[in-house]
């Protein structure tokens, strides 16, 4: 079985991925709470690298599921509050429209959110997305495209 | 397609500023050195990135973790600059001599127990973890290698023999009271296609001890996907 990383070899396994782990845990928990998620995941990532099964997948969909739990178990800890402070340059027109963004994103339903943030902000293209959601990529932009509708009609309900 | 022309590019370019605006990955989490044998430093500097937006960059900021002669990590203990691995004497290799007559001998079938299994998964493939502990009154032992193990669906054994992840040889493992160890068991199970309902799991650990826990549950699978054997690992310190 070709399985994780070697005990030497742990840190070039997950260093082509730390930029996506960096954006995940960044849409999880906040920028200002991102390092410490990744640090914790990267931990926990070394405690269960025995249990990386390369015959299923890539290494970075096992390296976001990780993250996304480590992420769900540190929101139980603490609320987590909208850095709206992140979100782009306060002094430009954009930042304003993405703050209305931001908060239409916050309100989708968790799936629909959860493939936004992978497509859109962590950057990932349709099949690994699936990867990590556990879906085919089918599945993905038929969310997407549902996170889009739903999307329009939270934009649009603000407005009014 | 509208969907796509206006709020697809506006999602896009929202992303793309977002992403722009995060500190680099790499001044989050510049350096992660897995421990070797003999107690050493774990370095994991952390920039503290995303507060480089409120407060002046923050670069290195590192996280030393410590790890013993189990190969495991053991969380962050300090948040200062140590980017330099503390050198210290291996211990003893464990293939050394046998153990003396007074020493721990290989755990039989009633010194450990199993505690409340752990279930993780991701991309389809669910893993069990089961931890190990030594049994009330039990002399401490030694356990090294593969369990074997069964997926039941009421009481039959489906026939799935599972295969070994070799990734990680197995080594010896001291069980003494307090010490914890893992068996982990993964299996694809969202994408076997024998429609099986894996109620429990039989594991034989090294030394013929029995355990038995909760299964995987359903299968299931997509079109054109085939079913794989479940794995384990060898039993392991954490």
């Amino acid at each position: 079985m070709t399985t994780g990383p070697t005990p030497d070899g742990f840190d070039a396994w997950v260093r082509p991925h730390l930029t996506t782990l960096h954006r995940y845990a960044a849409r999880q928990v906040g920028p200002a709470d991102a390092d410490d998620v990744v640090q914790d995941a990267l931990v926990r990532a070394w405690q269960r690298r025995a249990t990386y099964d390369a015959a299923r997948g890539a290494p970075l969909p096992w390296l976001l599921a990780i993250v996304r739990d480590r992420s769900r178990r540190h929101r139980t800890r603490r609320r987590v509050v909208l850095d709206l402070a992140a979100v782009g340059d306060p002094a430009a027109e954009d930042a304003r429209a993405d703050l209305d963004l931001e908060r239409a994103i916050r309100r989708l339903p968790a799936r629909q959110r959860e493939a936004v943030d992978l497509y859109y902000f962590v950057g990932l293209d349709v099949t690994t997305v699936a990867e990590v959601m556990d879906c085919a990529p089918g599945t993905v932009r038929a969310t997407l495209h549902q996170a889009r509708g739903t999307l329009r009609t939270l934009i649009g309900d603000d407005h009014v | 397609m509208s969907d796509h022309d206006d709020l697809h590019q506006r999602l896009s370019d929202a992303g793309r500023r977002w992403r722009e605006g995060l500190p680099p990955a790499t001044e989050a989490v510049r350096h992660v050195a897995p421990p070797q044998r003999g107690p050493r430093r774990w370095t994991v500097p952390v920039a503290a990135a995303a507060a480089a937006a409120a407060v002046a960059a923050i670069a290195g900021a590192s996280v030393v973790l410590r790890s013993g002669d189990d190969q495991s990590p053991k969380p962050p203990v300090a948040t200062q600059p140590t980017p330099t691995p503390t050198p210290t004497p291996p211990p003893t290799p464990p293939t050394g001599p046998p153990p003396s007559p007074t020493g721990p001998v290989a755990c039989g079938p009633d010194d450990l127990v199993a505690g409340a299994p752990q279930t993780e998964g991701a991309a389809g493939t669910a893993v069990i973890i089961v931890p190990l502990t030594l049994a009330a009154g039990a002399e401490p032992c030694t356990i090294e290698g593969y369990p074997d193990v069964a997926l039941l669906q009421h009481g039959t054994d489906l026939g799935l023999t599972g295969t070994h992840n070799t990734a990680f040889p197995p080594s010896r493992i001291r069980m003494a009271p307090g010490a914890t160890a893992d068996v982990s068991i993964g299996w694809a199970v969202s994408h076997y296609c024998g429609n099986v309902d894996n109620d429990q799991i039989r594991i034989t650990l090294p030394g013929g001890q029995i355990l038995t826990v909760p299964g995987f549950g359903q299968s299931s699978c997509s079109p054109g996907e085939q079913g794989s054997p479940p794995w384990v690992t060898s039993v392991t310190r954490q």
